[in-house]
């Protein structure tokens, strides 16, 4: 073969690769846009207290086939990359979060410095005007996921570590919209 | 076999502790960072995440050097000119792992990619994709970080509960680990391939290749006796063996060393001078018609 045509063939396979790798990149962005609402996020604040803010609903039938696959059960109810939740009153508030009526373990998560990784704990309070992110990791068993249209139904509720007054509570609903009642 | 064995050991030890000074539950470089430089950042991955820094500068947003992501950037963007891509080659285990762990699986369940698929334009093309993707209105910095996987993979392994994964970190897990890792021939698929970190660097090395001043491969055909081991060994293909002729393809090597540390007549080294692979027009013609002998 002689030089001037393995050089074609080279620059060829060369624009062919290129091109597939560029392919590649915007096919896995756009799987990505389909796959948004497999993680929906929520942002709410603490104004008067005792709010009941805009109820989270979570569809196991929005997830991807991998997810589906290794582990549907593992959902999270996060602030996601969004505001947080903003503490809009003229006070500092030391939070305090829990969960009620979810199925399966649930654990808090927070990338908050006031957050310790270890109690799962804001430990510091939220200054007036600060936001804090939250993520509340849910394990449902795969048994429940497919039994019912509604997978689970239950809330996480914000209280003021201090007082022990409710700050706000999330309604957060699991649903399964595969199957029809 | 044991020079083999000493070099990855070697290596093996420099990842540990890359991944002591990046990763959490560590992240001891942004911590020192954040505590001595006073610089802004997360203790964790993301708190070095080159990624984001170099989207954020190309969509005109610069480069915040007073971040730590930003330094950290910075410092690997200019380590890369002088020294090559030591940032691939020694300290980033998400590449290592898979190249490690394909040690394990016998020759014939991997697949040799770059015999079939030339690895460095698939890499650029990717990289431009990576760069134009906020552009295009799309999002793949985080989503298919295989970086945050590690960690995750990590840290659910030392508390024994597996993080929440998205349909794109499990697709990532898959190709990273699997299809393009330990299934590849050299276990490093990914970097060679997918890699915008690595595709950077390459660049940046390929352009300090032509100062005399800058670390670079090098070999010495009075001491070579064309063994093939360096390219039996090279986890990336950046060096082959063909008709008793050794090609070196500089956009795939990650400056890891492991050629340096196996080679039993010592005929390549890391170090400054001339750029001693280009001189040989013949090796140069393989050089250049490499991955085209389909």
């Amino acid at each position: 073969m002689g030089l001037k045509c393995v050089s074609f063939r080279r620059t060829a396979i060369s624009i062919i690769a290129f091109s597939l790798g560029g392919l590649i990149i915007i096919g896995a962005g756009n799987y990505r846009k389909t796959l948004i609402d497999e993680a929906p996020s929520f942002s709410a604040s603490f104004e008067k207290g005792n709010e009941t803010f805009k109820e989270f609903v979570y569809d196991i039938n929005n997830q991807g086939i991998p997810k589906r696959l290794v582990q549907p059960g593992k959902i999270s109810v996060s602030t996601g990359h969004g505001g947080g939740i903003v503490n809009k009153t003229d006070k500092a508030i030391l939070v305090n979060v829990r969960t009620e009526g979810l199925a399966g373990k649930s654990e808090l998560e927070s990338t908050n410095p006031a957050f310790d990784k270890k109690s799962k704990k804001f430990v510091k309070p939220i200054k007036p005007g600060e936001a804090l992110s939250l993520e509340v990791d849910l394990e449902i068993p795969r048994s429940l996921l497919s039994k019912n249209r509604i997978v689970s139904q239950g809330s996480v509720i914000f209280e003021n570590a201090n007082d022990g007054t409710i700050l706000g509570t999330l309604p957060v609903k699991i649903i399964n919209s595969a199957i029809r009642d | 076999m044991k020079n083999v064995k000493k070099t990855l050991l070697k290596r093996g030890i420099w990842y540990l502790i890359g991944f002591g000074l990046l990763y959490a539950p560590f992240g001891l470089l942004q911590i020192f960072l954040t505590n001595a430089l006073k610089l802004t950042g997360r203790s964790d991955i993301h708190g070095s995440c080159f990624r984001m820094a170099v989207a954020n500068l190309v969509k005109g947003k610069g480069l915040s050097l007073v971040t730590t992501s930003g330094v950290i950037t910075f410092v690997i963007l200019v380590a890369a000119i002088f020294f090559g891509p030591q940032f691939c080659g020694k300290l980033c285990i998400a590449g290592a792992l898979p190249e490690y762990a394909s040690r394990l699986v016998p020759d014939k369940l991997k697949i040799d990619w770059q015999k079939y698929i030339p690895s460095a334009p698939v890499r650029y093309g990717a990289l431009i994709a990576f760069l134009a993707a906020p552009a295009l209105g799309i999002s793949v910095t985080c989503a298919y970080c295989n970086y945050s996987l590690m960690e995750k993979l990590v840290l659910g392994g030392i508390s024994w509960d597996l993080a929440i994964l998205s349909s794109a970190a499990i697709l990532t897990g898959f190709v990273w680990l699997f299809v393009l890792g330990i299934f590849t021939k050299g276990g490093r698929g990914y970097c060679t391939y997918l890699c915008p970190i690595g595709a950077v660097q390459s660049i940046l090395h390929r352009i300090g290749i032509f100062l005399p001043f800058t670390y670079k491969l090098k070999l010495s055909k009075e001491n070579c006796i064309t063994c093939g081991l360096c390219a039996k060994e090279c986890p990336t293909r950046a060096i082959t063996l063909k008709d008793n002729l050794l090609s070196y393809n500089v956009h795939n090597c990650i400056a890891c060393s492991q050629c340096v540390g196996t080679c039993p007549k010592k005929a390549i080294t890391f170090g400054r001078g001339k750029d001693s692979w280009a001189g040989n027009k013949h090796e140069q013609y393989v050089k250049d018609t490499e991955g085209v002998m389909l």
